[in-house]
């Protein structure tokens, strides 16, 4: 026991205060006359005794109210374990590493069968949790004392595909013992993985008097070959023009050759034979990936012959489509933007758009709807019916990016997105300094590969009346004296980007720079809807199922084994999933597009290196400095943290000041009244 | 109706003794009218056969015309009796628990005896006392000693301790005729001295009469608790428990009460024992019943 506040102790002093007013001043009441006392006799002992204990008991009263008081300023406390220790208790917590590279060979049934020794090795005033950290921490049980209740717990876990993390398991000892307010046996079972230590070791602190006891069931960092990544597009529109990469890796391996097959839908497409170095990493390419349209699972093996066959093929999946129409319109006589752009989207390897040209007076009775976006190159003054077509379609969420160069009018609005156009200004070679990109909104989807802007010139640009501030613009890029190049405005449904100068090579140098490239396929990927889905996801990783506009629309997600993922409730109200294991998952979104999401396992579970066992000594001991007092501070943590592990006592001392008042208050009015009934004689 | 106003309480409220006498006397005469057998006198007349030395002037001479014989009249000379009220005005006769004081009390009293007294053309005289003779009016019948012992008894106040020993050897000295002789006190002393004290006045053939005072809360004092009391006369400090106050005082002021009236009785004193809650005209009435048992 200790005080938090010693210095207040100080204050007991005034529980001399009450011993002035009773011992000091006790009973100098006021005298009664009375005519004579001739016949009164000093025989009155027996009540003044009486009286005397009354006095005594109301001055106790007193000062144990003032010592109280102080006391609870001083902030009393017990050391948590002492109170945790009294009945002889020890609380276990039960860690169980369930993470993918426990299903390497028994490593999980033989954690499972040392914990259930363990838990069988509880003595009757132990107490017992199970958790497991193969990914997110979760609490299996509650603490309790019933083995039964542990075992069957233990009895009905099985490994995951999530990767192990001794910095969650080390937080859920940390928050146990806080809870608790005791120390705690903290037992893990567990492969000794080293790729499940975080990145700073201050994560690992443990609680003082927390001892952690490490099962571990890998002797020795295996050997082991995976497939660590495959690069492939999500859409397949030309598979001749597909480009497969796959990342075959060895951790604790020697030279060798493995053989890397391709395969769709479980047919064997293509195999390779790839040399992997040492400990090493090596890719192999597939230039063809020939599936038929629609959604379709595939997946790169290895023959990797190791003793964890379970991380040899990786899953993704691909989409085959044709290629989207767009719409180009520009300008009448205009042939050099048609070409620059023709060219860059030809060029894209997926290959997924093909462009129509047309003038604008062409595409007055076009049917847009066809269009997977619209790009209007500097295109002039548009005939009236276009405007209302273009207006309606993006109204509808499509998507147009508008060029413009010196056919815009200033004084006039940009066609759809209705920002006004101020002027039309071309640098002066002689006395005006070329512009060029002075900043680029990194975060948007357009630059996000495309990043160099440096060499990019610009000679003739429109000025727009673009507000920073209006929530439905965004300015991505802009020149150097300021003025934005690059501005996105929702309208409608859809989108329009405007990039303030023209795709000619004339107001700039921008369709012959290597970022024309990546700039305008990520644009048109964005405008399309190709750009933004993903195929591939890591176990553990969350999916978005809805936006807010698709409240209450059901959702469906169909797991490995064709089972639903989600209940009915959870179909109709869920905004998100996490993928819970390995396996292809169909999801069928709100606005009913369907997806085949390719999970695969952290590949940082393939990595059997073992923790160091210095490493280990060093993690056990950051909970042994228990016993320090609390102004101390300790190894792992401050005095503050200190206080939290002890019970503080304060609220128990309030309670009996409280009642210590009453029974003053009662007593001391007793004493009044009778003082009073005395003056009335 | 009278009798409401006899209460000493009430009394107590009529700023004027002269009037509170009155009322007293009055109203205690206008009692004995239903009470025929109770008669007021302190004397009565009676003649003496002359002897040799008697004053001739107090002859009376139609008794000689018809009987031949020479009688002295002695109805208005030798029949008036002489009143002399020793008032002590010590400092516990201020103690009251309620109503008045005894000294308050003994004050009514001597100035009814006073009026009553002058009533019958008695000489009345008044010594104030308590450790010593504070005030003396000497006995007379002339005019104006009514109001003379009305203001001397209006003065007085209290003052220390009592002791009789003192004040009652200097009586001797004013005692020159016998006559009554009544003290008005509360008596804390030892019965026994105060009978040796007060016994000397009745060798001179005096008739002494001893009023005791006391207080209803002297007699039977209630305390609801332990309670420091304090002498009013020498201011020493008690702590009473009310178990005592309850039994063994009361048994004490019984026995001290009653030893007085046998000290008194012993020493041929008349001895009246009077309740200041009681109303005058009883303490009066008691007073007289004495003197008719002796007549």
């Amino acid at each position: 026991m200790g005080f938090l506040t010693p210095w207040f102790l100080l204050g007991a002093a005034a529980v001399g205060l009450p011993i002035y007013v009773h011992l000091l001043r006790q009973y100098r009441q006021k005298p009664v006359p009375f005519s004579s006392l001739m016949f009164f006799e000093r025989r009155t002992q027996s009540s003044i005794k009486h009286r005397r204990l009354k006095y005594l008991l109301l001055f106790a009263l007193r000062c144990a109210f003032i010592a109280l008081l102080v006391l609870a300023f001083a902030r009393p406390y017990v050391h948590s374990s002492a109170i945790a220790n009294a009945n002889g208790g020890r609380t276990i917590v039960f860690a169980i590493d369930n993470s993918f590279s426990m299903r390497q060979d028994d490593r999980f049934t033989k954690a499972k069968d040392a914990a259930r020794d363990e838990i069988r090795k509880m003595r009757e005033t132990d107490r017992g949790q199970l958790v497991t950290f193969g990914g997110p921490g979760k609490l299996i049980t509650d603490m309790t004392s019933d083995r039964q209740l542990l075992l069957g717990a233990l009895a009905a876990l099985e490994p995951g595909d999530d990767t192990s993390s001794y910095a969650e398991i080390a937080r859920i000892f940390r928050s146990t013992s806080e809870s608790l307010k005791t120390d705690i046996e903290a037992q893990i079972f567990t492969d000794d993985q080293k790729s499940s230590l975080p990145a700073a070791f201050s994560d690992l602190r443990l609680d003082d008097g927390t001892k952690l006891v490490v099962h571990s069931f890998a002797d020795k960092a295996i050997p082991n070959w995976t497939v660590e990544n495959v690069d492939a597009p999500r859409r397949v529109f030309d598979t001749k023009k597909v480009r497969t990469v796959a990342t075959i890796a060895g951790f604790n391996t020697t030279d060798a050759t493995r053989k890397v097959t391709l395969v769709a839908n479980g047919k064997t497409v293509e195999s390779k034979d790839l040399k992997v170095t040492a400990d090493g990493r090596a890719t192999v390419e597939f230039l063809t990936l020939d599936v038929p349209y629609g959604l379709t699972k595939c997946e790169v093996r290895i023959d990797s012959a190791d003793a964890f066959p379970q991380d040899d093929h990786w899953l993704f999946s691909v989409e085959r489509a044709d290629p989207k129409p767009a719409l180009l319109i520009h300008a009448e006589g205009d042939t050099a933007s048609p070409l620059y752009l023709k060219t860059a989207l030809e060029s894209f390897t997926d290959a997924a758009f093909t462009l129509d040209s047309e003038t604008p007076n062409q595409a007055t009775n076009a049917n847009l709807s066809k269009f997977a976006f619209v790009i209007l190159s500097d295109a002039g003054p548009l005939p009236a019916k276009l405007e209302e077509s273009l207006q309606t379609y993006v109204n509808g969420g499509g998507s147009m990016l508008v060029a413009l160069g010196h056919n815009a009018t200033p004084g006039r609005p940009v066609p759809v997105a209705g920002i006004p156009i101020n002027g039309i200004h071309t640098i002066a070679p002689d006395n005006e300094r070329v512009q060029s990109v002075a900043k680029i909104d990194t975060s948007y989807p357009a630059f996000s590969r495309a990043q160099n802007w440096d060499t990019v010139e610009i000679f003739q640009y429109v000025t727009l009346q673009a507000p920073a501030d209006a929530p439905d613009i965004r300015i991505a890029a802009t020149m150097a004296n300021g003025l934005p190049l690059l501005v996105d405005r929702k309208v409608g449904e859809g989108h329009v980007v405007i990039f303030a100068s023209a795709f000619d090579n004339v107001a700039n140098n921008l369709p012959l720079q290597p970022v024309w490239l990546p700039f305008l396929e990520q644009t048109t990927h964005e405008l399309g809807g190709v750009g933004t889905a993903r195929g591939n996801y890591k176990v553990g990783s969350y999916i978005d199922l809805r936006t807010v506009k698709e409240k209450n629309i059901p959702v469906e997600i169909i797991g490995p084994g064709d089972k639903r993922l989600l209940t009915l409730s959870e179909s109709s109200k869920a905004a998100s999933f996490q993928f819970p294991s390995e396996g292809f998952f169909d999801i069928r979104r709100a606005n009913g597009r369907e997806e085949l999401a390719a999970v695969n396992p952290d590949r940082r579970e393939s990595d059997f290196t073992l923790v160091s066992q210095e490493t280990l000594d060093l993690w056990k001991n950051t909970g042994i400095a228990s016993k320090q007092e609390p102004g101390s501070t300790s190894a792992s943590g401050t005095s503050g943290k200190k206080r939290d592990d002890n019970a503080e006592l304060w609220w128990w001392v309030l309670a009996l000041l409280a009642m210590l008042a009453v029974a003053e208050s009662v007593l001391g009015n007793r004493h009044m009244n009778a003082g009073a009934g005395k003056e009335a004689q | 109706m009278m009798q409401r106003f006899l209460d000493p309480a009430v009394l107590a409220s009529i700023s004027s003794l002269d009037l509170v006498a009155k009322t007293v006397v009055d109203g205690f005469v206008a009692g004995l009218h239903r009470s025929p057998t109770f008669g007021f006198s302190q004397e009565f007349a009676e003649y003496r056969q002359y002897s040799e030395g008697d004053d001739l002037r107090h002859v009376d001479w139609n008794v000689y015309a018809r009987s031949d014989r020479i009688y002295i009249k002695r109805f208005k000379g030798e029949t008036n009796s002489q009143l002399l009220i020793l008032l002590d005005t010590s400092a516990s006769m201020t103690y009251k628990s309620s109503g008045v004081s005894k000294l308050d009390y003994a004050r009514y009293i001597a100035a009814s005896l006073c009026y009553l007294s002058s009533q019958q053309r008695d000489a009345t005289g008044l010594i104030v006392f308590d450790d010593d003779v504070k005030n003396y009016v000497a006995p007379s019948t002339r005019q104006g000693q009514l109001m003379r012992l009305f203001h001397a008894i209006d003065k007085a106040e209290g003052g220390t301790r009592t002791d009789f020993a003192k004040p009652f050897a200097h009586f001797q000295q004013f005692l020159r005729r016998r006559g009554i002789v009544i003290v008005l006190s509360d008596f804390y002393d030892d019965p026994k001295r105060i009978a040796s004290v007060i016994e000397p006045l009745r060798y001179h053939g005096n008739e002494v009469v001893l009023l005791h005072l006391l207080d209803p809360n002297e007699l039977a004092p209630k305390f609801k608790g332990p309670v420091l009391l304090q002498d009013i006369e020498d201011e020493s400090a008690l702590e009473v428990s009310p178990d005592y106050a309850r039994n063994e005082y009361r048994d004490k002021i019984s026995h001290h009460i009653s030893e007085m009236g046998d000290k008194a009785a012993a020493s041929g004193l008349e001895y009246v024992f009077m309740d200041t809650s009681k109303p005058l005209d009883s303490a009066l009435r008691n007073y007289l019943a004495i003197r008719q048992r002796r007549r």
